[in-house]
């Protein structure tokens, strides 16, 4: 999805398609940077992104990486063992001593549940440990420039990870913002119509998971009980 | 001898108790290995000749690493079996064990288990002869192991699963509790905890067990 395919989305939306234009290209591209914002808070899974990360050497209490929202999962070791999700609590409680022991390829991981860009892994990561992990990655801040760069993915003008079928959404993302801005031209019923199919649409998209990603269709919910 | 270590056994166990941390699967399972080795007496180990000391009653039991004595299984001295007994029995016989006077050292008749690290001799040996005490006991992993011997743990290991996983399931309000399976898999862990000693009892040969009246004297 292009920045420039949005731009033009937004200004035959809200009829701002002739020079001189009532919000200019930068503003526009400013209010697609808060609307991406937003979508990465209501859905932080649509900005995934998978990457081999090196964890810091002995450290049971590491940090994501610097663009990370939150941290979804942690894989496995690059080139070995797979690490598997546990609870910390009982970690805590049935062995103590957990963050101390030797340095070795981590078998377990586990969130901190109030704050998404830590996490712990047991044991520590010993040197020369890389992981695989997935996160959802805080969107570039686009500028003018990027809008006429059409470099392929992942850079230039390119919206990141986000699929070509959310072009719809961040457009009335786009209008609700263009349109709640405070001047001759605010139009408060288009800003809530488009606020509302913006938040809308997101949570239709979590909605269909259950019929997409699951092995039955989600049938099971059909069958009264 | 080999060891194995009880983390080997926690891939086996880790779907059945989703979100459990390895370090405590591998707790339990330890825990389950040393209950088996108790009930059943699989652990057994031969352990190098001990030369006994004159006057000196009590003597440190030479387990491997990572292990420690749960109860004898034959004991001799020169090469002639001797009894293990209990407390009360060498009391009753010698009253003033093991502060004997010198004059009632002897060669010793009766062995005791002390605790886990030690045993103890009565009488307490003279010096008249050497004694050579040779034994073999039965194992069990101590609370800090991290494996035991190979071929005892395979030996053991469905009945170490079972065991694990009982304990495991009754965890009080942790994702994987569930008191139905615990039962379960604690019924299971008694059954094969019986197997495993039945076929230790027939030394692990297919003979059947004889049982043999005996006559009331």
């Amino acid at each position: 999805m292009q920045l420039s395919e949005v731009l033009s989305g937004v200004r035959l939306s809200i009829q701002d398609e002739r020079v001189p234009y009532r919000y200019s290209d930068e503003v526009l591209v400013g209010l697609i940077n808060r609307a991406l914002r937003l979508m990465v808070v209501v859905r932080p899974d649509l900005f995934a992104f998978m990457a081999d990360i090196t964890p810091i050497v002995g450290a049971a209490v590491q940090t994501a990486p610097a663009n990370s929202v939150r941290i979804m999962e942690v894989f496995n070791v690059v080139g070995g063992n797979g690490i598997t999700e546990v609870e910390r609590e009982s970690m805590d409680e049935s062995y103590p001593q957990w963050k101390s022991d030797p340095s070795a390829p981590p078998v377990n991981w586990m969130r901190h549940v109030r704050n998404p860009n830590r996490y712990f892994l047991y044991p520590p990561p010993s040197t020369g440990v890389q992981l695989f992990i997935e996160y959802s990655r805080q969107p570039r801040t686009y500028t003018e420039v990027d809008l006429n760069d059409v470099t392929p993915i992942p850079n230039g003008g390119t919206i990141d990870d986000l699929q070509d079928a959310y072009l719809p959404i961040i457009i009335e993302g786009v209008i609700y913002l263009a349109e709640s801005i405070d001047n001759e031209h605010v139009s408060s019923g288009r800003a809530a119509a488009s606020q509302k199919m913006f938040f809308q649409a997101l949570n239709a998209g979590l909605e269909s998971r259950e019929i997409s990603d699951e092995e039955d269709g989600n049938r099971k919910a059909e069958v009264p009980t | 001898m080999p060891t194995r270590n009880f983390d080997t056994l926690v891939q086996r166990l880790v779907t059945n108790v989703p979100g459990c941390p390895f370090p405590v699967i591998e707790k339990y399972i330890r825990d389950a290995a040393i209950e088996v080795c108790e009930e059943t007496l699989a652990w057994k180990y031969q352990q190098p000749p001990i030369r006994l000391t004159p006057g000196l009653h009590n003597y440190p039991y030479e387990p491997p690493n990572n292990a420690e004595v749960h109860a004898f299984i034959h004991v001799a001295l020169n090469g002639t079996k001797i009894i293990p007994c209990t407390f009360e029995d060498i009391y009753d016989q010698y009253p003033d064990w093991p502060n004997h006077d010198p004059e009632h050292l002897s060669r010793p008749q009766f062995i005791v288990h002390l605790d886990a690290d030690q045993f103890g001799m009565a009488p307490v040996p003279d010096d008249e002869e050497n004694y050579d005490l040779s034994m073999m006991v039965a194992l069990k992993p101590l609370r800090t192991a991290a494996g035991m011997d190979e071929s005892v743990f395979d030996e053991i290991e469905n009945a170490v699963m079972d065991g694990a996983l009982g304990y495991l399931y009754m965890l009080p309000d942790k994702s994987w509790t569930d008191m139905k399976l615990a039962e379960f898999h604690k019924r299971q862990f008694s059954y094969r905890n019986a197997g495993r000693r039945a076929r230790q009892n027939l030394g692990n040969g297919r003979a059947s067990v004889a049982v043999r009246p005996r006559p009331w004297v």
